[in-house]
């Protein structure tokens, strides 16, 4: 008697366990509204107007998929998130979010709202790419045409993750910017997103670029070619290539010449004498030698040493060029330079922490750089052309 | 009330039966004794009865009873009816004492007993032997004829091999142990023999290896078998749930097997076999849970392909009872961890179903249990009927016409053939199956960890005859692991495991170390 009521209770405590707890959480696939990717605009009527690219999935074995963009306006995001179920009639499910594009005018004022709801809340990831929109809205960007995959937030989505190969663009997540604007001595920075025409006069995303921050305000936006300079003194770079021009033997004809980055290094290093702070900025690159447009012969040892020499002097002019362009425009140590005394001179740090934004902008920097050349590819001579 | 009713029945019952055994007893006289075998048979028309007398001694006049089709009939015809009816017997007998001399000296046979007793005499008689009755003699020789159809040895259809002996147990328990014999030829290999079955008298043999069981399981497994109490024993079945430990656990704590092979083996690691009459299936105890994915297979192998194959199984026996409870609990609570091209493709494949995901999961399951059932019970010719419409109409012509969606086919359909890879974890695996489907259902990832923890507490408390389990999956610096999801290369595997060969751990002295030829 006494086991029969031990188990009824039992029994019922599990049941209430089971009835009572809050997160009933069930639901099933088909009712949720996937959201592929967001944009962040000004409102007409609220504060913000938040733009989605929702995946519509039509019923069938195959999973065709279909972009659907829709747009509601709030006070916070969240507020514009809940205020799009009386659009859709679905509550936007976060948990898929690949991208949040914001727009220049209101990343100018400042990006944190929509990074801590982005880091905050449960559903969203705070592993979302962060871009920023060099179009007039935002929202424009998902209007433009896609290339070959249906939903124009996964199709930049690859192209950041392909950045890796390309270098044109940093691959910023939001978690990731929410840390550098709360570190001390370095700013965040975030993709630029554009839209790019292609043939027959359509317009598709396409990413290049990087967007400087200073704090969570945006301040300026630099190009492919400075975003690789950027890299290389962030040390970021993962690959991508190295493209130069060089004289060869026709005094009038130009060698283009190709390298792909295999592996970079760069070790910054403050060096402090009495009270002045310098930076040494130390690049060991490690590249194959992929195209060599003419008949100069950079591959045997006395012609390698030469393009060696050659390329050095070129990426430290032009990685030494970009330094003194962010320094001097912008003056914001997008680099991490001041994250690094902090590292590794705390002492000092503290002396100069308080105008280090100042200090930046009239920062020595000495940029080494060192070209290891592994390999020439597949052919080990260049190309001959018979003379007649 | 009822209780002394019923004992006051059973005390007259056993008294009624005292006293017709008293009467029956032998006399002096053939004639009255052929009258008490006739009466005590009666309505059993299959007992034979046959009298003859010796043409040359008059005193040798003798009467055979014996059980038609249980016998051999060459053996009465030709050593038994032949010598008494046609030789001269006054020539080999001296008279004084005919019964002993027709024992001893004219009757060929293997096994002769005397007896006077009549039960011994019944029970002779039912088992084969034929009885014979001698003219002024008040006992009777029991003569060993048995002679009864019997399948013939062959591969047990439940465990074939590609690799390993051909051979499975038969019906005859006689048959079955000389199978154990021919493979351990140790004197150390003991036979012990009892009856079970208040009507049926089955016999069951305890067999062992004397030098390495270990005493207490021996003990404890002979106090159980004594301790049943059952009308009949038609199949080892009945003996594998008398003497089982957990009785309401659905986890097999008692082992068995067809072949003489891999009961001979597991009589090398310690256990003890139960061998019953009429069943080509032996038992085998201890058991312990790492017996399910062993097979014998794996030790005739090389010893990598055999732990490969050995992980398979283990991963497939984790993979029958988590897989479905696993992707119902993601794809209705966690779609957040799906990859998306998957979620997208689920998402879409679920566009128009109007079950939810759980109902046509459990329903799925439910459908493949049953299949598997027919299947199991169909004839040969109509299993493909069976067949065709489970995989055609259940699985192509459901997702066309919207009632289930696809993966929820393809994972039922994976769970059914890892499933269908560890033979004799089917009936648990449906249990427990069920039970995690259950729990993740209610709150997802958390109730699956929730059931997973709780099936493996109860796995963690069974005990085989005082052998926990889970033996050997708990830690791998022993040498008790060594067979457990790998098969260790035989030259390594110099120690038996620990608790069940507890009296004689060595298995192989330490010369034997990596072969001969190395």
């Amino acid at each position: 008697m006494r086991n029969v009521k031990l188990i009824l209770l039992a029994i019922i405590i599990l049941i209430n366990s089971f009835v009572t707890t809050a997160c009933w959480n069930y639901r099933e696939v088909e009712n949720l509204a996937i959201v592929a990717g967001a944009a962040v605009d000004k409102g007409e009527k609220a504060r913000y107007k938040l733009t989605v690219e929702i995946v519509k999935i039509a019923a069938g074995n195959d999973a065709i998929t279909e972009s659907k963009l829709m747009s509601a306006e709030g006070d916070t995001i969240f507020d514009c998130a809940r205020n799009a179920i009386s659009v859709s009639g679905k509550r936007l499910y976060w948990s898929h979010n690949k991208i949040l594009i914001i727009s220049k005018e209101i990343a100018e004022k400042g990006v944190i709202e929509m990074i801590d709801w982005f880091n905050r809340d449960s559903e969203t990831r705070a592993n979302v790419h962060l871009a920023i929109s060099t179009e007039n809205t935002a929202e424009d960007i998902f209007k433009g045409k896609e290339v070959i995959q249906s939903i124009k937030a996964f199709e930049m989505e690859e192209m950041l993750k392909n950045e890796d190969a390309l270098s044109k663009a940093p691959r910023t997540e939001v978690w990731e910017f929410a840390n550098n604007m709360a570190e001390e001595g370095i700013y965040g920075c975030a993709a630029a997103v554009k839209l790019q025409k292609m043939d027959g006069g359509e317009k598709t995303p396409a990413v290049g670029g990087t967007a400087i921050f200073r704090g969570d305000k945006l301040i300026g936006i630099v190009g492919e070619e400075e975003t690789k300079d950027i890299l290389f003194a962030q040390d970021n770079i993962k690959g991508g290539l190295l493209v130069e021009t060089v004289k060869g033997k026709d005094k009038d004809r130009e060698i283009p010449i190709s390298f792909e980055i295999f592996k970079s290094k760069t070790k910054i290093e403050p060096v402090f004498n009495k009270n002045q702070v310098k930076m040494n900025v130390d690049i060991e690159t490690t590249v194959t030698l992929a195209e060599l447009g003419g008949c100069k012969d950079f591959i045997g040892k006395k012609g390698r040493e030469e393009l060696v020499k050659l390329s050095e002097t070129i990426l430290k002019e032009r990685v030494e060029k970009t330094i003194k362009k962010i320094q001097q425009e912008y003056g914001t140590d997008v680099f991490g330079f001041g994250k690094r005394i902090y590292e590794n001179h705390y002492k000092e740090w503290q002396k100069i922490k308080d105008n280090w934004d100042e200090n930046f902008k009239n920062l020595q920097v000495n940029v080494k750089t060192k070209i290891i050349i592994k390999n020439s590819a597949m052919l080990s001579k260049p190309l001959e052309v018979r003379k007649n | 009330m009822y209780k002394i009713l019923r004992k006051k029945k059973l005390e007259k019952a056993a008294g009624e039966e005292k006293d017709t055994v008293s009467i029956r007893t032998l006399t002096k006289s053939l004639e009255k004794n052929i009258v008490l075998l006739k009466n005590a048979f009666s309505g059993d028309e299959t007992v034979m009865y046959r009298v003859f007398q010796n043409k040359h001694l008059d005193s040798a006049k003798c009467c055979i009873f014996y059980l038609d089709g249980m016998v051999n009939c060459e053996i009465i015809n030709e050593n038994i009816i032949q010598p008494i009816l046609s030789d001269d017997l006054t020539q080999d007998i001296s008279n004084h004492n005919l019964l002993d001399e027709l024992r001893y000296k004219i009757i060929v046979a293997n096994n002769i007993s005397v007896s006077d007793d009549f039960n011994t005499i019944a029970a002779a008689l039912y088992a084969g032997d034929t009885v014979f009755l001698l003219e002024n003699c008040d006992r009777v020789l029991l003569i060993d004829s048995k002679g009864w159809q019997t399948r013939s040895i062959t591969e047990p259809e439940s465990a074939k091999v590609v690799r390993g002996p051909r051979e499975g147990f038969t019906e005859s328990i006689i048959m079955n142990i000389s199978l154990i014999r021919r493979k351990i030829k140790s004197h150390e290999l003991k036979f012990k023999f009892r009856e079970i079955g208040e009507r049926t008298h089955t016999k069951v043999c305890i067999c062992y290896i004397d030098d390495i069981i270990s005493k207490d399981v021996l003990k404890e497994l002979e106090r159980r078998l004594d301790e049943i109490k059952i009308d009949g024993v038609l199949d080892s079945g009945y003996i594998q749930e008398l003497i089982r430990d957990e009785p309401f656990s659905p986890l097999e704590t008692v082992g068995y097997s067809e072949r003489p092979d891999v009961v001979a083996g597991r009589l090398l690691g310690g256990r003890v076999a139960v061998i019953v009459d009429g069943s080509p299936v032996v038992l085998t105890v201890p058991f312990v849970i790492v017996e399910t994915i062993q097979s014998n297979e794996d030790y005739y192998n090389n010893y990598i392909f055999a732990s490969i194959n050995r992980l398979f199984r283990g991963m497939s026996l984790l993979l029958s009872i988590s897989v479905p409870a696993v992707f119902l609990a993601i794809v209705t609570y966690h779609q957040e961890m799906l990859p998306t091209p998957l979620l997208l493709s689920i998402s879409a494949s679920r566009e128009g179903v109007p079950f939810p995901t759980v109902l046509s999961m459990f329903i799925m399951l439910l459908i493949f249990d049953l299949l598997r059932e027919v299947g199991t019970r169909m004839p040969t010719p109509i299993g493909q009927a069976v067949n065709i419409v489970g995989t055609l109409v259940l699985g192509q012509a459901a997702v066309e016409a919207r009632l289930v969606s696809a993966p929820i086919v393809i994972v039922t359909a994976f769970t059914g053939i890892v499933n269908l890879m560890n033979i004799t974890f089917i009936g648990p695996s449906i249990l427990i199956r069920f039970f995690l489907l259950f729990a993740s259902a209610f709150i997802g990832i958390y109730g699956f960890i929730f059931g997973f923890v709780v099936t493996l507490l109860h796995l963690m408390s069974l005990r085989s005859f005082g052998v926990p389990y889970m033996l050997g999956t708990t830690k791998i610096e022993d040498h008790d692991g060594q067979d457990v999801l790998v098969r260790a290369p035989w030259w390594s595997m110099t120690l038996r495991p620990k608790i069940i060969g507890a009296r004689n751990l060595v298995r192989q002295g330490p010369k034997n170390k990596r072969g001969n030829n190395r």
